[in-house]
């Protein structure tokens, strides 16, 4: 177990350092040149030429690369000209924000999604298995930044359950935690469903039954627990995504988040900015993907073992 | 009274194209500490039929409408799933087909094993283990305490084979049902698991089920056979009275098929056709279709068992005494 | 790119009229029963099989229903939509739906369920242009690192795994944000987000059938590589990527609607469904209906290619393990 951690973490290096290369050279690869932005219109060029060097972008591209790595290293991520503030500092602002909001939607997103997966495949083909395969249906199909402004519409503007917008306390994170649980609750529902039914007619399961295990027992530690190896593989997937939705619902609930910040770093074309949160987020994500991976390896004795 | 009787059973499925009913009237007893042997070709409807008597068929969708399962004077298909669940694995055990399929992957085979004895004997861990592992040595597996904390991937399919037959005798069952425990497995492995279960037969006292289509394994382990077709039983009798007195034209082929060591045979005999699917099934007779002595009467009616001698019964009208279609 | 859509209708239209034909043998008994022949076990044939399992999926049925509803709509929008999707009309902004205006009017006193009915053609348009070109390029690099394998499926597998991991809407955020803002760089951001999963899924389907008995039966009667992998890989290793493929163009339908409700996608006047949503959120007090029918619209088309989508799969037994 300890040596397919390490193994794992080994295997994290390369593709994190190409994923730095990949955004690198992305935002290197847009034409015009990142100075310009800083630049009021009509001024000189020796201005210009003096902000190249300032800024080191007239070394070859490898160059500039590796001190851009090392500055990252050292903490140092660059200064974020229409925030007028250091990246690093600027994302450690934006953080909490957006970890509270993952963390609850994907709370939300897995425990109802199991739930409804469960009792839907155990209820199967009653009007339970049909409501919640509808629901999941919908959440699926839905796209989260409508149903985040659905939920305001009902619960903010004419229920005035929640408000529209804010940060900070936790009356504010409901609705946007929702938008994004919900759509992953759907799918995290049809996935449990389908693996639970199809474990049901493995042939163990007959054996199990014939052993005269009763029916609870049966679903919880069989045909449950062997259901779980897929669903764990979503977690990691999931967690990608749900940085991706965090993009859509900041906004929509005007929440000052990381996704929020990147989205309208875009707009802005603050590279800086971008990068550093580009490569926080795939952190992110890769940490995400290992935790599910060594809990895939956890939950199936097949893989632990090679 | 026998240990089980088994009469008129009736099944039914729904598939897409309406209902099927792969089972109908299938008869038959089982004494104590007998073997009797189910036989017939793939499709012919054995292995629902042991899926059937313990009632786990309702589980992959089907369900029985007719007939009576009769097991130790009591009738299991009015009891209820709670009842069910204390006969089986106690009373009634099942090994199926497939070792490689047959154990849950996640969990240590010990556990496994230890799962059903838990359930009905109320054993502490401890014990259970003990009498696990007891069990497992029992199986000819080596080295069985390191065995137990294996999982089911780090073991060989005769292995896998040896845990699940573990499994299936580790409350001392009256009853086995074992659904083709040796097809799956290499020629090899197969004379080891039949040694294995005719050692068994006699330390266990277990009445066996024995569901196969290979007749040499029949005459080396039962005392009785059934032979199967479409659903239907179409012959049952001694072991010695079948193999050396067949009956029923179909009976007749299998045997036929069988090569013979010291006969010169220039050509491998087959039966022409197949087992029909349950959504075709021939009415009357079911083999008719098949069959090089059918008669008009096979078209129309169904034969019944008929009793021909003493222990061999025979579903065709070839034997009939009151043949008045013909 | 029209071709994969209309490549699954002929599909059902084949299996419609193979069913006609089956239904008529199977309908003409012989009156007269011989002994030895008859009633024996028809085989079924494989369509069969499929368009009964079609026509017992309720919600396949459905699906493919809204699918040509939306493709009906998108193709005769002139004859559908009761106003121009582009003429202003300022002092009848922001009504609420009335006779004349269905589903109200926005902030510039357009006529929104006019605008859906066009929206239907641009999404429809992103949905297969992008899906195709994501399909594309998926069999392309999917079937080259699974047949070829060593280094350079080595390769591949880091991109694919790197690019499976970066969420999606991200990634094509940052591909609209380097080459600008419009409907045709929505389409390729889509595109190149997408392919991913396709690449993956057919590099699997190729690698499980690479070792299925009938190709090495194949290979040993002396085919060569590229016939195994045109003749007789990809066709089958296909099946579950046009599957795959009808349910990503919901996907495909839903990121655009993102895209250009975040302003990246269409621009005005253009009636895409998210950038509706878009403008429909400043109003979303005062004129609600502007929000709520693009999004409804959305939801309905993406359910038709889900609904459509998972019937494949069922039908086909698909298994379709990411």
């Amino acid at each position: 177990m300890i040596n397919y951690t390490i193994h794992r973490l080994i295997m994290m290096i390369p593709v994190f350092i190409l994923c730095s290369m990949i955004i690198f050279l992305i935002l290197h690869l847009v034409p015009g040149n990142p100075v310009d932005n800083l630049l009021r219109p009509g001024s000189p060029p020796e201005a210009r030429e003096q902000l190249i060097i300032e800024f080191g972008l007239d070394r070859p591209i490898h160059q500039q690369y590796i001190i851009w790595l090392k500055n990252i290293f050292q903490g140092n991520m660059g200064f974020s000209i229409t925030e007028q503030r250091n990246v690093s500092e600027l994302l450690l602002l934006k953080l909490p924000n957006t970890v509270a909001l993952g963390v609850v939607s994907f709370l939300i997103s897995f425990i109802l999604g199991i739930l409804l997966g469960a009792l839907s495949a155990i209820k199967q083909n009653t009007i339970v298995d049909y409501g919640g395969m509808v629901f999941a249906l919908l959440g699926v199909s839905v796209p989260t930044f409508w149903l985040g402004l659905m939920l305001m519409l009902i619960f903010s503007v004419n229920l005035g359950w929640f408000p529209i917008s804010g940060y900070g306390d936790l009356k504010s994170l409901v609705l946007p935690a929702f938008t994004l649980g919900l759509a992953g609750a759907g799918l995290i529902a049809r996935v449990t469903r389908a693996s639970m039914l199809e474990i049901a007619q493995k042939d163990y399961i007959a054996i199990v039954r014939a052993k005269g295990i009763s029916n609870t027992q049966v679903i919880i530690k069989h045909i449950f627990r062997n259901a779980l190896i897929p669903i764990i593989t979503l977690l990691g997937l999931r967690l990608g995504w749900i940085i991706g939705g965090a993009v859509t619902v900041e906004i929509v609930f005007n929440r000052p988040g990381l996704g929020r910040l990147l989205a309208n770093s875009l707009f802005r074309r603050d590279y800086p900015v971008i990068q550093g949160a580009l490569l926080l987020l795939i952190f992110a994500v890769m940490v995400g993907n290992l935790i599910a991976d060594i809990l895939y390896a956890y939950a199936d004795p097949r893989i632990r073992y090679n | 009274m026998s240990l089980l009787e088994v009469s008129g059973l009736k099944l039914r499925f729904y598939s897409l194209d309406g209902p099927i009913e792969p089972l109908d009237r299938v008869g038959f007893q089982l004494e104590e500490g007998e073997v009797l042997g189910l036989v017939g070709e793939t499709g012919c409807g054995k292995s629902i039929t042991a899926k059937s008597i313990i009632k786990l068929i309702s589980y992959s969708g089907g369900e029985i409408i007719n007939g009576s399962i009769i097991f130790d004077h009591e009738d299991l298909l009015s009891k209820s799933e709670k009842e069910m669940q204390k006969i089986r694995g106690a009373k009634i055990s099942l090994i199926s087909q497939d070792p490689m399929t047959s154990l849950d992957p996640v969990y240590r085979v010990g556990d496994q094993i230890i799962e059903a004895i838990q359930v009905h004997k109320k054993l502490h861990y401890k014990e259970a283990k003990k009498k696990a592992v007891e069990l497992m040595r029992l199986m000819g597996i080596p080295l069985p305490k390191k065995v137990f904390y294996q999982y089911p991937h780090e073991l060989s399919g005769g292995m896998k084979q040896r845990i699940i037959i573990a499994i299936a005798l580790s409350c001392d069952p009256a009853l086995v049902i074992a659904d083709e425990p040796t097809t799956a497995l290499d020629v090899t492995i197969q004379a080891q698991i039949i040694d294995l279960f005719n050692k068994l037969k006699e330390q266990f006292q277990s009445a066996f089920l024995l569901i196969t289509h290979d007749l040499g394994v029949v005459a080396q382990m039962c005392n009785s056979v059934a032979i199967m077709y479409a659903g239907n039983i179409v012959e049952k009798g001694s072991v010695k009275k079948i193999f050396h007195s067949p009956n029923h034209p179909y009976t007749k082929s299998l045997l036929e098929c069988i090569p013979k060591m010291n006969q010169k045979q220039k050509k491998l005999m087959a039966i022409p056709g197949s087992v029909p699917h349950p959504l075709h099934f021939p009415t009357g007779c079911r083999f008719y279709p098949r069959c090089q002595y059918a008669m008009k009467k096979c078209l129309s009616q169904h034969p019944g068992l008929i009793k021909v001698d003493n222990d061999h019964f025979v579903a065709c009208f070839k034997y009939s005494n009151n043949s008045n279609g013909e | 790119m029209l071709i994969h859509v209309s490549a699954i209708i002929n599909l059902f239209i084949l299996k419609y009229n193979s069913e006609g034909v089956d239904r008529k043998n199977i309908g003409r008994k012989k009156k007269k029963l011989k002994l030895h022949e008859e009633k024996q076990y028809i085989p079924r044939n494989k369509n069969r099989i499929m368009f009964l399992k079609f026509k017992k999926n309720k919600m396949a049925i459905v699906g493919l229903i809204i699918i040509l509803l939306l493709i009906f709509t998108g193709v005769f929008s002139e004859f559908i939509a009761p106003h121009s999707y582009r003429e202003q009309n300022l002092p009848l902004k922001n009504q609420s739906p009335s006779p004349n205006f269905w589903f109200g009017t926005d902030e510039f006193g357009r006529c929104i369920f006019s605008r859906i009915v066009y929206g239907a053609r641009i999404s429809l348009k992103v949905g297969i242009i992008s899906t195709g070109i994501s399909v594309l390029i998926g069999i392309i690099i999917g079937s080259i690192s699974a047949y070829y394998g060593g280094f350079l499926d080595q390769i591949l597998i880091v991109l694919m795994d790197v690019m499976w991991a970066f969420p999606t809407i991200l990634l094509s955020l940052i591909i609209v944000a380097i080459i600008g803002a419009s409907l045709n760089s929505v389409i390729i951001a889509i595109a190149l987000s997408y392919w991913v999963q396709y690449a993956r899924l057919i590099r699997g389907q190729i690698l499980s059938l690479k070792n299925e008995l009938y190709i090495e039966v194949t290979r040993s009667l002396g085919a060569n590589d590229s016939t195994i992998l045109w003749k007789h890989l990809l066709p089958n290793a296909v099946i579950p990527v046009l599957v795959a493929a009808t349910l990503g163009m919901g996907n495909a339908i839903v990121l655009e609607a993102t895209l250009s409700f975040l302003g990246m996608g269409a621009q005005p006047p253009t009636p895409s469904w998210g950038s509706m949503l878009s403008n429909g959120r400043t109003y979303l007090f005062i004129a609600p209906w502007s929000a709520i029918f693009p999004g409804v619209a959305t939801i309905i088309t993406v359910l038709g290619f889900n609904l459509l989508g998972d019937g494949l799969r069922d039908i086909m037994d698909i298994k379709m393990k990411e």
